[in-house]
């Protein structure tokens, strides 16, 4: 079980602590840690309150680096050179991570850290990426954030099916991985889909 | 829904003319309705909007930046009673008045409670014919875009998309657009009214190829203003409300807007936009997942 140190980051859940009854909010990586730790390599589906979408994302980041180590964060959402510069200054380091970025504006590239897809690319195009990047590069988990943008340019459907292939790859690989999604109207179809083939699926994250 | 392309002539800030208040009404019943689902929750997402319009007021000097807050206070509230909000202001700031407290915009600016209970009551409500001023409804569209973006990043797209049914919802129940079984009289019934309404001067929209989506707009300040500030403080959020309102008829039956690949604004003030757009289909259908599956790991 991985302790946690992160404070102020909780799910609805409440838990009885101690003798007295004293309700307490789990964060975000002891739901995952409670509901995952048994497992060899967890599939994760992570649905956000829009509200706790920054700090739900980072303790779930910090459960996956400190249990699996190196991982592949698809960075779907934000731009990697932000996402890089936030999770250094909330003290993750630089180096354990390899980023495949569908959302910064450039044409297709790579440094040594980022392969850059361009913005918003195909999802066969984002499916074939991702392969290629396990298969160059020692990884250890795959982090999607999030299944959410997909949404703008995607049918749901669409975009159900897709996760269904790359978490049937990465099985087949031997990878765990998280799948991050914003609790909106637009996404419940979806998430409840995922949630199938998902080994744990975490909710109401607030 | 993004930075690509932008290509921005304009040195100057277009002058802002005067909107309709049916305008800011819908805007503000859009952000409320897409919020309600947060329950509690809205209030603080509401308040970040709410901070980020003010700062706006604040950098364009519409609200004097050296001012002790007192003034400030007391400079919004001058601005929120020129543009007819006395009545909501004295509601909802009692006791405030000389204070550095800023009155509360979302709450002060939203429509009255009759308009926020829209399709839950039948009949119409009556029209505001009130012209209200460009600086308040370009605020609250940067605040909305840079708070949503700050909190959610590039998904709050799906927000502002879902902020744009609000809107169309709230001018077809008012009166002001004319509901239409068919998507493109209802599409150009939107247009029609942004035009009317004072947020552009002429609209033009159509598909050009099988998934490029071409707007043209004949003096828009939301372009200049809103959007070049929004593109430098790195956010690719998109949100032309007479896009997100007239994108909503078509979201509605199943098509989706990607990027704005090209955005032109001339020195004139005059912009062509060059969007993506998906009719309603399986973009990632069983072929693909099965020549994703044969990709060698």
């Amino acid at each position: 079980m991985i302790p946690d140190s992160t404070s102020g980051m909780g799910g609805r859940r409440p838990e009885i602590s101690g003798n007295r009854a004293e309700p307490r909010v789990l964060s975000v990586r002891e739901l995952i840690d409670k509901q995952a730790s048994e497992m060899d390599n967890p599939v994760v589906l992570l649905s956000v309150n829009p509200l706790a979408y920054q700090v739900g994302v980072l303790s779930a980041l910090k459960y996956f680096r400190e249990r699996f180590g190196t991982g592949l964060y698809i960075a779907l959402n934000k731009p990697y050179a932000v996402l890089e510069a936030a999770f250094e200054k909330d003290g993750l380091t630089r180096g354990n991570l390899v980023y495949l970025d569908s959302i910064t504006n450039t044409a297709e590239r790579r440094t040594e850290s980022c392969h850059f897809l361009g913005r918003m690319c195909e999802l066969t195009d984002l499916g074939i990426a991702l392969t290629k990047i396990i298969a160059e590069n020692k990884v250890n988990f795959v982090f999607v954030d999030s299944v959410s943008t997909l949404l703008i340019y995607n049918d749901p459907k669409s975009v159900a099916r897709f996760f269904h292939s790359v978490t049937e790859k990465l099985r087949n690989m031997n990878l765990p991985a998280a799948l991050v999604l914003v609790e909106m109207e637009e996404g419940k179809d979806v998430a409840a889909q995922l949630a199938q083939f998902c080994d744990v699926y975490i909710r109401g994250v607030s | 829904m993004c930075t690509s392309g932008v290509s921005a002539e304009v040195t100057k800030e277009l002058p802002r003319p005067k909107i309709d208040k049916t305008a800011i009404d819908a805007l503000l019943y859009g952000i409320w309705k897409s919020l309600e689902y947060l329950g509690k929750q809205r209030r603080a997402l509401l308040e970040k909007i709410e901070a980020e319009t003010l700062q706006h007021l604040i950098d364009t000097g519409d609200i004097p930046s050296d001012a002790r807050p007192v003034d400030r206070a007391s400079s919004l509230r001058e601005l929120l009673l020129e543009n007819g909000y006395g009545p909501s202001l004295a509601k909802r700031s009692k006791g405030n008045q000389g204070t550095s407290v800023i009155p509360s915009l979302v709450d002060i600016m939203k429509p009255d409670e009759n308009h926020m209970t829209v399709g839950r009551a039948s009949g119409r409500r009556p029209v505001d014919k009130q012209k209200v001023s460009w600086a308040l409804y370009e605020a609250v569209l940067y605040g909305m875009t840079s708070a949503l973006d700050d909190q959610l990043g590039a998904q709050a797209q799906l927000l502002l998309q879902r902020i744009g049914a609000g809107m169309l919802e709230y001018l077809i129940e008012v009166g002001v657009i004319e509901n239409s079984d068919d998507l493109e009289t209802l599409a150009q019934r939107v247009a029609d009214y942004y035009v009317s309404a004072g947020y552009t001067r002429s609209f033009r929209g159509g598909l050009e190829g099988p998934n490029v989506w071409v707007s043209r707009y004949e003096s828009a300040p939301y372009f200049p203003n809103v959007v070049r500030r929004l593109r430098d403080e790195g956010c690719a959020l998109f949100s032309c409300p007479l896009c997100l309102t007239g994108q909503s008829v078509w979201i509605s039956q199943g098509w989706r807007f990607g990027d704005v690949l090209e955005l032109r604004i001339s020195p004139s003030g005059n912009v062509t936009a060059r969007s993506k757009v998906y009719p309603p289909a399986e973009r990632f259908t069983e072929r693909d997942a099965r020549k994703l599956s044969q990709t060698k790991e």
